[in-house]
């Protein structure tokens, strides 16, 4: 059996190429996102954006740091997104957090609760997990999409794709849902999540 | 608190097999076993695994400087844990309560060196050797502990049964192991913390997603012409 230890350790970068992947769709779709297996959500990074290249670090902070001249810079200098704030929508609600992405761990979690400290606690909670699962699960199924993608067949396009985008060069929105919507037909069905 | 109040920051673990068990296999297999199957009767099972592991106040006596242990995570203050503190619906909430004897440095030095200089006096010494001087410190700790309370902290840690995966409400590296060891001491069962790899052999990837996923290689959107 695979050592756990290394399974953990093991290609943490795949969490920055996922983010990388995250920043390249929401700029490609203005911020529309469409994962397979989860209900359409608008996604795009906010406030603080973290590039690094082993232990050259840029911190990028400003109210769009992602559009930056300074981010596609450090994209070109090899640089991948280490952590970011996103903001997410999902319907009416509202969700912001810091996205880790060597340990794909969410921090600073604003939900969009309704209830507060007048409420019975026990429907306080419920009401907390269910709304972070919530969030959970859009996360959950653009890491799918995103794995089917960088293990498929797809990835050299997809990586000419990013490497042009990252060089201010034109990149067609079309082909690379077209190229998407391939990888994905083509992943196992075992590898996508159900719709929750 | 994060699951009940405050904004969240929260690590992510897998609940598996604990090594070695029935569950995790021979070894012979190359995929690691994520998700368990709850043997009947678990609920009273893990209640009376639990109580066993609940948190035990701090005695000054002590020599340890800390105790961890399980509380309510509801109340860190409530030890007496039962079936509805702990089991709501779905899932199984704890706080991990970890207590810590904070005694003010220049407190213990002034003390210290009072009980020094009256011990040598005492014996007639000028100078005590370093074994005498390491016990005569456990001691005056142990005086002024009587005189402090111990700080407490509590973190969240919420086991979903039907998802398998275990929200725990600190990020530091520390805490997630007295999580991790507190944990499979008393459910028996390993919490794998979710990274990339682990992420990824939970979708399930087939031998050959796995051995292509090892083989990865980091992607870099620099061009020759950059490096120029």
């Amino acid at each position: 059996m695979k050592d756990l230890s290394d399974l953990i350790e093991h290609n943490r970068f795949v969490g920055r190429e996922s983010l990388l992947w995250l920043w390249f769709e929401s700029e490609l779709f203005e911020a529309n996102l469409r994962p397979s297996s989860a209900d359409p959500c608008s996604l795009w990074i906010e406030t603080r954006l973290a590039l690094a290249f082993e232990r050259d670090d840029a911190l990028l902070k400003s109210a769009t740091p992602s559009s930056s001249p300074e981010a596609k810079q450090a994209l070109r200098q090899g640089k991948l997104p280490r952590e970011a704030r996103l903001r997410i929508v999902l319907g009416d609600r509202e969700y912001g957090c810091l996205y880790k992405a060597d340990t794909l761990a969410l921090s600073s979690v604003a939900l969009p609760t309704e209830l507060g400290k007048k409420d019975e606690v026990h429907e306080v909670f419920y009401e907390r997990m269910r709304l972070l699962e919530e969030l959970e699960a859009v996360f959950e199924a653009l890491w799918s999409d995103f794995l089917a993608m960088r293990l498929g067949p797809a990835y050299p396009k997809l990586l000419g794709m990013w490497r042009a985008w990252a060089h201010a060069e034109p990149v067609d929105p079309k082909a690379y849902r077209a190229l998407k919507e391939r990888a994905l037909a083509e992943r196992r069905p075992s590898l996508a999540p159900k719709k929750r | 608190m994060g699951a009940l109040r405050g904004s969240i920051g929260t690590s992510r673990f897998y609940v598996a097999p604990a090594s070695g068990s029935d569950e995790a296999g021979t070894g012979k297999s190359s995929r690691m076993r994520i998700g368990v199957d709850l043997p009947e009767g678990f609920p009273a099972a893990a209640m009376k695994r639990i109580r066993a592991n609940v948190f035990e106040p701090l005695s000054p006596d002590d020599d340890a400087n800390d105790g961890h242990g399980w509380c309510s995570m509801l109340d860190p203050m409530d030890l007496e844990l039962d079936h509805e503190k702990v089991f709501f619906n779905e899932y199984v909430c704890l706080g991990l309560r970890i207590d810590r004897w904070f005694v003010p440095k220049p407190l213990l030095e002034a003390q210290l060196r009072e009980a020094e200089a009256s011990l040598l006096a005492k014996k007639g010494l000028d100078k005590l050797g370093k074994v005498a001087r390491a016990d005569l410190k456990l001691m005056v700790l142990k005086k002024l502990r009587r005189q402090l309370v111990p700080v407490t902290k509590s973190i969240d840690l919420v086991w979903s049964l039907d998802s398998h995966v275990v929200h725990f409400f600190s990020q530091s590296p520390k805490m997630h192991l007295l999580a991790q060891e507190l944990f499979e001491k008393t459910l028996r069962y390993r919490l794998v913390p979710e990274a990339p790899g682990t992420a990824a052999e939970r979708r399930g990837l087939s031998a050959e997603e796995r051995k292509l996923f090892d083989s990865l290689e980091q992607t870099t959107l620099a061009r020759e012409e950059d490096a120029r």
